[in-house]
């Protein structure tokens, strides 16, 4: 125990004296706090530009397309006379949509008969816009519609209440940061601790028996456990992230997703001939690490061996345990598939990298 | 032999014997991008476990099936409570449910995990197109003042066409994003490396003065990197394209050659970095800042354009955005004389930091 303690005291030192280590676990960590969600805090698609064809040209027309201008999503930039002038605008990326409101629209919504319409041609190439031009569209259309079916006595109401749970804004960032925070923190981790097994091992300096080994990785650990509560503490309350808050729990889960990420860290840096290359092999990973956690693209959606390729990434069942806790606050039970995996994984990480008996 | 070609030739040999730098350039790319590719294969999320709050009686047992029939979801669960339906939610086993009013009067309710925004808000469009589907057609079935108020009420179709994406594909718009932003990384890290192996006590200058042109040696040190992710990038567009058939409605070639010089640029970016901080490990770490956050800053999700100044000054000031604009302009069918501005944008991110990184070199080796 001694000597574990020992270890731990010497790795937090190597730590605090050595630049690369420092900034990689606690500089970058503070950093990207407040760097990575800077683009995404504004939280929604805001005023993309379209061109509007209005071929009707009466009041209720007008009014759809002042409406469209009131969203948050949308702005009126252009009116043109057809659609081909239209689509040369979204070509030449002066608008990214162009809508055409076609003669006889009004009497359509009125009559719920007859040939208006209403089309919309929007660049697809940037997916997530598309999406929210189209789904601002069609709600100003329904409201429409429905005020149009009031005004005439029509009772029958097709709506259907929609609840958004735990990000109850449908915030981008709100989404977005909460799963990339557990990337960060892993890789942070990960990095700094291959970094210092592939330094000391070029240096001649391995951990030579269980207790050293233990101490390594108990200030790794705990390195890894003041970033994550740092993150979910102050940094979320300070970005307004949701809450849904399942304190005690995370003195559960954090110990161990930061055991499991700087066991495996400690592994992969026993294979490197030098410090440096850790960042070199490992930083190109990020990207794919939070694809795999299922944040994005639903899990259930990957080929069976891509689900096992993202089942030794720590994230991959961080992202739901950390999700799960912080935003949508589910308890230790509810969570007991990653909280197993995690543990599982960090068994496995452990063995890997723990010194072999000679 | 000049020093371009000596450069050159010394790099192709280090990588070949290099067990590291040949896995970091000829395995890692095939292995990232591979699994991007086999990920998002299905196309767009299809299938989504949803469940059902209902009373069990006929009506609900036939909005079951209609939402089954969709192809977004599928219900794989009937909690018998919200609360029940809940838990589900939060063990991650559905990411949306429908409650289905025991009376008439009060609406039907979808709730969904926003915490997971895309997949959720693809669940809740699927139950909800069910669910206004199955609601129109009783009402019209029967008939009188209700059906005609079914029909008042239902309102004009919209149709809306996806320019360049028109299966709306999260396939081709996931990779799109993703795949020159990993390599645009990956090529950071490489060349970062290679020039911090120039480093002789924190410094570059001996290494410059070897040669006697230090333009020509940074040129031809940092060239076979380009050209192998560079061809990793033209891999990935025969894929995507090819293979998968994405075809762009604009130039193909011009997207490589944005991708060439984004390479490039990344490639001199890294010298000038490796230049100026004269530390392998400081110079890695700004790579990972600037190329590893490059995709979030771009507005290739969510667009920038409401951002803080800050963050549109930062978004504007790295290279990969002026990539992914020209990039996603062309599969949209952009004019070529849109590209050419773009491509000299691109063309001043090799030139400005490159020539920096030489002046330096310069520098120091007068020093």
């Amino acid at each position: 125990m001694k000597r574990a303690i020992a270890a731990m005291a010497d790795t937090l030192r190597e730590i605090a004296g050595t630049r690369a280590l420092w900034s990689t676990m606690l500089v970058a960590v503070l950093f990207y706090a407040f760097y990575y969600p800077a683009p995404y805090r504004h939280q929604a698609v805001t005023d993309l530009p379209v061109a509007v064809v209005d071929e009707e040209g009466s009041e209720a027309t007008r009014r759809i397309v002042a409406r469209l201008d009131d969203t948050r999503e949308l702005a009126v930039v252009a009116r043109v006379a057809n659609e081909a002038e239209g689509l040369r605008l979204v070509r030449e990326r002066e608008v990214d949509g162009v809508l055409r409101l076609s003669s006889g629209l009004t009497d359509r919504i009125v009559t719920g008969s007859g040939q208006g319409g209403i089309s919309l041609q929007v660049n697809g190439a940037y997916l997530l816009r598309a999406q929210a031009v189209a789904g601002a569209l069609e709600a100003v259309i329904r409201a429409e519609a429905r005020e149009a079916a009031g005004r005439l006595g029509g009772d029958f109401d097709l709506e259907i209440a929609v609840r958004p749970l735990f990000n109850t804004t449908r915030g981008y960032a709100d989404y977005i940061f909460p799963a990339v925070s557990v990337v960060i923190l892993q890789q942070t981790l990960l990095f700094g601790a291959a970094m210092l097994a592939a330094r000391r091992r070029a240096g001649g300096r391995e951990d030579r028996d269980p207790a050293a080994f233990a101490g390594t990785l108990a200030a790794l650990t705990l390195i890894g456990i003041v970033g994550a509560l740092f993150y979910f503490g102050p940094v979320f309350w300070l970005l307004d992230m949701p809450r849904g808050g399942n304190i005690p729990a995370l003195l559960v889960a954090v110990p161990l997703f930061s055991l499991c990420v700087a066991a495996l860290g400690l592994a992969i840096g026993g294979w490197l001939d030098e410090g440096d290359r850790a960042m070199e092999l490992l930083v190109p990973t990020s990207l794919l690490v939070f694809f795999l956690s299922g944040a994005a693209w639903p899990v259930e959606m990957m080929p069976a061996w891509v689900r096992a390729v993202a089942f030794v990434s720590p994230a991959s069942h961080g992202v739901p345990l950390f999700l799960g806790l912080n935003q949508m606050g589910a308890s230790l039970v509810e969570m007991s598939r990653p909280l197993g995996a995690l543990a599982l994984l960090a068994g496995g990480a452990v063995l890997l990298a723990a010194p072999r008996r000679s | 032999m000049s020093a371009f070609s000596t450069a050159f030739d010394r790099e192709v040999a280090h990588i070949a014997r290099d067990r590291w730098d040949r896995a970091l350039l000829l395995v890692m790319p095939l292995v990232l991008l591979g699994l991007m590719a086999a990920m998002l294969l299905a196309g767009s999320p299809r299938e989504l476990p949803v469940a059902v709050v209902a009373p069990d009686e006929p009506a609900a047992r036939a909005m079951v099936r209609a939402i089954d029939e969709t192809d977004a979801v599928r219900v794989v669960a009937r909690p018998a409570s919200e609360a029940e339906a809940l838990a589900l939610v939060r063990e991650g086993r559905i990411v949306a449910f429908l409650e289905w009013p025991a009376r008439a009067g009060s609406p039907p309710r979808i709730s969904y995990n926003a915490s997971y925004l895309s997949a959720g808000g693809i669940a809740e469009r699927g139950i909800a197109s069910a669910v206004s589907q199955v609601a129109l057609e009783r009402a019209l079935e029967g008939g009188g003042v209700e059906g005609l108020g079914a029909l008042r009420a239902n309102p004009p179709r919209v149709s809306v066409a996806l320019l360049g994406n028109p299966g709306a594909s999260f396939e081709w718009y996931l990779q799109a994003l993703v795949d020159p932003a990993i390599l645009h990384l990956l090529v950071a890290c490489a060349t970062a490396m290679a020039m911090g192996r120039e480093l002789k006590n924190g410094r570059l200058g001996e290494w410059a003065r070897g040669s006697g042109h230090p333009a020509a040696t940074l040129t031809g040190k940092l060239l076979p990197y380009v050209l192998i992710v560079s061809a990793w990038g033209a891999a990935w567009m025969i894929w995507i394209s090819g293979v998968r058939g994405w075809a762009p409605a604009g130039s193909l070639m011009l997207v490589f050659a944005g991708q060439v010089l984004l390479y490039a640029a990344t490639a001199a970016i890294s010298a000038l970095l490796v230049a100026a901080t004269r530390e392998t490990s400081t110079a890695l770490a700004a790579s990972a800042v600037y190329a590893g956050s490059a995709l979030a800053y771009s507005g290739g999700s969510l667009p920038v354009g409401g951002a803080s100044l800050l963050a549109r000054g930062w978004s504007a000031a790295l290279p990969f955005t002026h990539y992914l604009d020209l990039q996603m302009d062309q599969w949209l069918g952009a004019p070529a004389s849109l590209a050419m501005g773009q491509l000299g944008l691109l063309g001043l991110y090799v030139l400005v930091p490159g020539a920096l990184a030489v002046v330096l070199l310069k520098r120091k080796r007068a020093a």
